[in-house]
């Protein structure tokens, strides 16, 4: 199995360089009048401009300075955000995790939506209620996550059921654990169920199809041979095998999570990675472009690295191959 | 050489199968109306995206009414409307029963020319100046909305359609190179491919249109806004291509044209290329939404189409003021025509897939 | 009498006439006989195995006949919960090929103990050794290891060894064995039908044969009925019917494989 994983972070780490290569030639392009443009803002130290440009060796050949650039990365210096007028890290560092509980929990209500609604479907073939599923999956994979949000950011605005925006309430501190914890969720609610309907709608159907096939399957005219109960061939002998190529896909569906969840920070106004990046790009924040970019990929290849590790788990054909 | 029959079998049963399916027929139809109304927006909508009149901001729909105030049967007209202020400071609009205006067909307006080469002058229908028609009321600066829509439609259906044409391409002939030859060019094609898709697209999307200089006018955005979308989305084609291409050099009329001393190119073109069409379709139709939403999202977040130019995506960034949609719900329309368009290529698409897919099994099992 | 399948029609549900599967099929089973049903493919053979454990596909329908097993006078009227009782205990059965027969994720040990599991599941923690005893009684050398692996892993006569091992488990009176051999060269067939006729000896266990190959019903089989287009055309004495084909089909049969 390690060398499963190994394998497959060959595949990533060039990836990760191939970004950082392309964040870097990106950088050339404005580095040079950005630079300019920071010696007259008065906010900014001469100081700070000083330890940067040292920093970057901006004075040496093009391939030194993405050695450096490289190497700073490996340091955990991602540069200078001047727009917050601190080292990027401690911009960064808050917005990752929250971008991750996002996505997490976006995660977990997709995984226990659409799978028993697809197994449901595929139980009920061509019933009312695999068809009202299917529809209602097209609705969900047809509709713009962003207009779902300001629909129920509306709705919330009217009845005062859930809050519009952010992370925490302004009384946050105040609140017992519990308090918190149920505080966070009424903050998660609107942009994780956002973010999730498009990933039930395409996960649901994925799982009907999936589902489908395997009840084809000769093994489980074994199983009911051996005289076990309905209920076990479905839900242990099919279902094991049904659900096995869908967490294949759960790797590969990190980049569009990601993806989604930085839409809907910005609309909602969750401080995560995604509303960090638009921030950086609007305000030309160069280095905070940069490192919300790495970070995005990074997220991803941990987020792609416990779906193979899950994988290799529930699949013993790869597991010992 | 002549090509294995291929489509003639097809086509007369794929119109059949999209009409008995009531759904997919339903999105043909929608589509076909907003692609029609999408190219015909000068002529079709009542004004142009750019007259606006702050007069009326914000003003409600203005219904079309066929009897007045005396409850007499008139010609269609719309009532003049009147804004005033309510305790709150709120705008609020008033029907002047005393201006009527009649609706009129075949209007005099503005020359313009229908997508840069039909003139023409005249609009299906509007009003007369000093009345104002707003089938779904006004925006914050008085523009009409059904007007917007259609020439909004303009940008968020074709960057659809362009976009994709440039995935299409860039990702046929890498996936058929990857797909024909095999091998290690396949292996390091198919590493490429996965660095893309592995990207988060939202934020590649973020990176490169800040690359994008900000000198560049309207025309020059949407074309970067394209061209970066098929960046990213070309591929997820690739990699379908190369499956097909895969499969496809086995047979045995490949093998034979090759033996025959056929060059690879002419293979590639004539034998493997026409096979791929029906499911490169598919996957064509089931691309696009990607697409229209991206630009939707960028427009949305103000870093697409800028105003004066309408998008679906930046006539939906007025609602992020969220309480405007309490009074004035109509700028929600957009979105409903991004979902309409969307869902109509995805059913579409999926019909399409349904019905080639027991005849792509079928043919498989015949070779 | 073991098995007694009296009249047997099935049909396919909604066909027209190209849909009778079965027309009125007698067969029966002594206790300790090995019985040959033989046929072409489609001759219906393989869905009078399925019927007698009532696993038919939900498209087939029976229309009429009975099955009498053991002291039960119609297996076709039991409910539904005391069918799957007989099933894997009194009746089971081993399939053609054991690769697609076992699930994939689950290792060969786990799917056998699911029988003691539902039909003995007073054994408890012995359960694993009752297992093992079956799989070394049925020739396969390394049972602790065989017990933890996946099917993926095992070779093709071991893969079928196991398959009846998890058949033999409750010690049936009955094993309807559908095409066992046929995916298998011809040592491990020969072995195969080896372990059969054993288990017969040892086991007192009788076998309903489904088989296109005529060579091993002649060397196997007490008893052969052989089938056609649904029908029980020709029946006897295993040794009668190769010697005096009775009818025209038989003799086809038995000319174009010149056993």
């Amino acid at each position: 199995m390690i060398g499963y994983i190994v394998k497959r972070l060959i595949v990533v780490i060039p990836l990760l360089l191939v970004m950082a290569l392309f964040t870097f030639i990106f950088m050339q392009k404005t580095a040079g009048s950005f630079y300019d443009s920071l010696r007259m803002d008065p906010l900014i130290s001469q100081q700070t401009i000083d330890y940067y440009e040292n920093l970057y060796h901006l004075d040496r050949p093009l391939s030194v300075q993405f050695l450096h650039w490289v190497a700073n990365l490996f340091r955990l210096e991602f540069g200078y955000s001047f727009y917050y007028n601190i080292p990027v890290i401690h911009v960064i560092k808050g917005r990752l995790w929250n971008t991750f509980i996002l996505s997490l929990a976006s995660l977990i209500l997709t995984w226990s939506v659409a799978l028993p609604l697809g197994v449901w479907a595929a139980l009920r073939r061509n019933r009312l209620i695999d068809r009202l599923i299917q529809l209602l999956s097209y609705i969900g994979l047809s509709t713009p996550s962003f207009l779902l949000a300001i629909l129920l950011m509306y709705g919330a605005s009217q009845t005062g059921w859930l809050p519009l925006g952010g992370m925490r309430s302004a009384h946050y501190e105040e609140l017992s654990i519990l308090g918190q914890w149920w505080d966070l969720l009424k903050h998660m609610a609107i942009p994780a169920v956002c973010l999730s309907v498009y990933s039930i709608g395409s996960l649901q159907r994925l799982m009907r199809g999936n589902m489908l096939e395997t009840l084809r399957q000769q093994y489980l005219l074994t199983a009911r041979a051996k005289g076990l109960p309905e209920n076990r061939v479905i839900y242990v002998h099919a279902l094991r095998n049904a659900v096995n190529p869908l967490i294949t896909i759960l790797g590969y569906s990190f980049s569009s999570l990601l993806s989604g969840a930085a839409l809907l920070e910005i609309i909602y106004g969750w401080p995560g990675l995604g509303n960090l990046m638009l921030t950086a790009v609007r305000s030309k924040d160069v280095y905070l472009v940069m490192a919300s970019f790495m970070m995005s990929g990074i997220l991803f290849l941990i987020g792609n690295l416990l779906a193979d590790i899950l994988l290799a788990k529930c699949d013993p054909r790869i597991r010992y191959e | 050489m002549n090509n294995t029959p291929k489509t003639t079998n097809k086509q007369p049963g794929l119109w059949g199968y999209l009409r008995r399916n009531r759904l997919a027929w339903t999105g043909v139809v929608i589509l076909g109306l907003l692609y029609f109304c999408a190219v015909c927006a000068d002529f079709v909508s009542p004004y142009s995206y750019l007259d606006e009149n702050r007069d009326y901001s914000f003003c409600p729909p203005t219904p079309i009414r066929l009897v007045d105030s005396d409850g007499r049967w008139q010609r269609p007209f719309v009532y003049g409307m009147t804004m005033g202020f309510d305790r709150d400071y709120r705008r609020v609009y008033e029907i002047d029963a005393s201006r009527k205006y009649p609706l009129r067909f075949l209007v005099k307006a503005e020359p313009y020319k229908i997508m840069g080469l039909i003139p023409g002058s005249r609009r299906l229908f509007g009003v007369e100046e000093p009345g104002r028609l707003y089938l779904w009321g006004a925006d914050s600066r008085g523009r009409d909305l059904f007007s917007r829509i259609l020439y909004g439609g303009r940008v968020s259906l074709f960057i659809g359609l362009i976009g994709v044409a440039i995935s299409f391409t860039i990702g046929l002939i890498i996936g058929g190179i990857a797909g024909y030859f095999g091998g290690k060019t396949d292996e390091i094609l198919m590493r490429m491919c996965e660095m893309f898709m592995m990207v988060p697209g939202f934020y590649l999307l973020l990176a490169l249109r800040a690359v994008v200089p900000p000198e560049f006018n309207s025309v020059q955005v949407f074309v970067s806004i394209v061209v970066i979308l098929a960046f990213i989305g070309w591929a997820g084609l690739a990699r379908i291509i190369r499956g097909m291409c895969l499969s496809l050099r086995e047979r045995e009329y490949v093998m034979a044209a090759k033996a025959m001393g056929v060059s690879d190119f002419q293979i590639i073109l004539r034998h493997i290329l026409p096979h791929t069409l029906s499911y490169s379709i598919v996957a064509i139709m089931l691309s696009i939404p990607s697409y229209i939403i991206m630009e939707s999202a960028l427009s949305f977040l103000g870093l697409g189409i800028q105003d004066p130019f309408a998008s679906w995506g930046n006539l939906l960034s007025e609602a992020m003021g969220i309480v405007q949609i309490k009074f004035a719900p109509w700028i929600l329309l957009p979105g409903l025509f991004i979902f309409l368009s969307v869902m109509s290529f995805n059913v579409i698409g999926d019909t399409l897939r349904d019905y080639l897919d027991p005849r792509l099994k079928a043919e498989n099992r015949n070779m | 009498m073991l098995l007694t399948i009296k009249d047997l029609s099935v049909r396919v549900e909604g066909g027209g006439n190209a849909a009778q599967i079965l027309t009125g099929v007698n067969v029966s089973v002594q206790p300790g006989e090995i019985v040959a049903l033989v046929g072409a493919s489609g001759s219906g053979k393989t869905t009078t195995g399925l019927a007698v454990m009532r696993l038919l596909d939900p498209g087939l329908r029976v229309t009429s006949g009975q099955i009498g097993f053991e002291d039960q006078p119609d297996l076709l009227t039991l409910p539904p919960a005391a069918m799957r009782r007989i099933r894997g205990s009194r009746i089971s059965m081993v399939f053609q090929d054991p690769l697609s027969a076992f699930n994939p994720v689950l290792t060969v040990g786990y799917q056998i103990d699911e029988v003691f599991k539902y039909h003995a599941p007073e054994s408890g923690q012995r359960i694993r050794s009752l297992t093992e005893g079956w799989l070394e009684q049925v020739g396969i050398p390394d049972a602790r290891r065989v017990y933890s692996s996946f099917p993926h892993q095992l070779s093709g006569g071991m893969r079928q060894r196991a398959m009846i091992a998890m058949a033999m488990a409750m010690q049936p009176r009955l094993i309807i064995a559908d095409e066992p051999t046929s995916n298998l060269d011809v040592t491990l067939q020969a072995r195969i039908l080896e372990l059969f006729q054993q288990l017969r000896k040892t086991q007192e266990v009788s076998i309903l044969f489904i088989t296109h190959d005529l060579g091993i019903v002649r060397h196997l089989c007490d008893r052969v009925y052989v089938m056609n287009v649904g029908m029980v055309v020709e029946s006897g004495k295993s040794v009668e019917v190769f010697e005096a084909p009775k009818e025209e089909y038989t003799q086809k049969l038995l000319k174009a494989v010149s056993v």
